[in-house]
């Protein structure tokens, strides 16, 4: 980065490390289901469910859900759009950390 | 938003970087389903010749077989379960396969209208398109060499002479499912933790 180059924003919704951890997991799957996604990120039930419910307002993942012998089972798939909010965030780190080397 | 430290940001990039591998990381277990679909035909098949009822011989084992199949998937789905496209791909292969060996099978079982060597050859054929298809996708050399077994298995279910073809069975349906089908599940256990 430049000196005259702006300083990148980070979007703040992809920022939060949970969020961040579950969009680069949902980035190299297909599809994951809720239990999967806590095994991977190590995180409760409540947290998860809060961030995955803020990853859907903002259309980043889209969930799909179902019963499996009657119980709830939500399928988690990451956006188009979610998808290319977590390769911006990546690329503006990369040029902070540039930066910050220079 | 204010600029993050270099620390955080190495710590953001790396994590970015271990979730992905981490949702790459294959921890399925498959050679089950190569033993199982190996050992329940192999007993339809000394049932006909030794235990009593011998029409029923291959609609109980086929049934009970795809039974249990679907139980052990769905017992697994309850462990939760993160779906890259290649298993997507592979499963959706495997699927097919199955289904259109059991639709041949028990339509030919119910029937009795099939061909005995066409069934064989197109049997072997689909099974050995199955394995190659599915070792190109993941890269095993040992299950091409598996799906060379079933070719050969289907070159040969056109030379031998009728009264052989259920022995050829047997032999291909041990090497390649119930050989193939110990390996992998050898394979699955002793890389577990990696």
């Amino acid at each position: 980065m430049s000196e005259g180059d702006p300083i990148p924003e980070l979007n703040p919704i992809v920022h939060g490390q949970l969020r961040l951890a579950v969009l680069s997991l949902l980035s190299a799957v297909d599809h994951a289901d809720f239990r999967w996604l806590r095994d991977k990120t190590r995180a409760t039930d409540g947290n998860l469910g809060a961030n995955l419910a803020k990853l859907e307002q903002a259309g980043y993942i889209s969930v799909n859900k179902s019963f499996i012998a009657n119980k709830p089972n939500s399928l988690y798939r990451i956006t188009p759009a979610g998808r290319k909010a977590l390769a911006e965030y990546v690329q503006s780190l990369k040029k902070l950390l540039a930066g910050s080397i220079n | 938003m204010q600029a993050p430290e270099q620390a955080e940001i190495v710590s953001r990039l790396k994590l970015v970087e271990e979730m992905m591998a981490e949702g790459r990381h294959n921890t399925q277990r498959w050679g089950w389903v190569f033993l199982l679909w190996g050992i329940g035909p192999l007993i339809a098949m000394f049932w006909e010749t030794h235990w009593p009822h011998p029409p029923v011989a291959w609609p109980v084992v086929l049934a009970a077989c795809t039974i249990l199949n679907g139980v052990l998937i769905k017992i697994r789905k309850r462990t939760g379960e993160g779906r890259t496209i290649t298993m997507r791909s592979v499963g959706a292969i495997w699927g097919s396969t199955g289904l259109t060996v059991l639709l041949v099978v028990l339509g030919s079982a119910f029937l009795g209208s099939s061909e005995l060597r066409s069934m064989y050859v197109a049997l072997f054929a689909v099974v050995a398109v199955a394995h190659s298809t599915s070792s190109i996708i993941l890269r095993w050399p040992v299950q091409f060499f598996t799906a060379l077994v079933w070719w050969a298995a289907c070159i040969a279910a056109l030379i031998l002479p009728i009264t052989r073809l259920h022995l050829l069975s047997m032999i291909t349906l041990f090497v390649g499912n119930v050989v193939f089908g110990s390996w992998l599940t050898y394979r699955e256990w002793s890389h577990q933790d990696e």
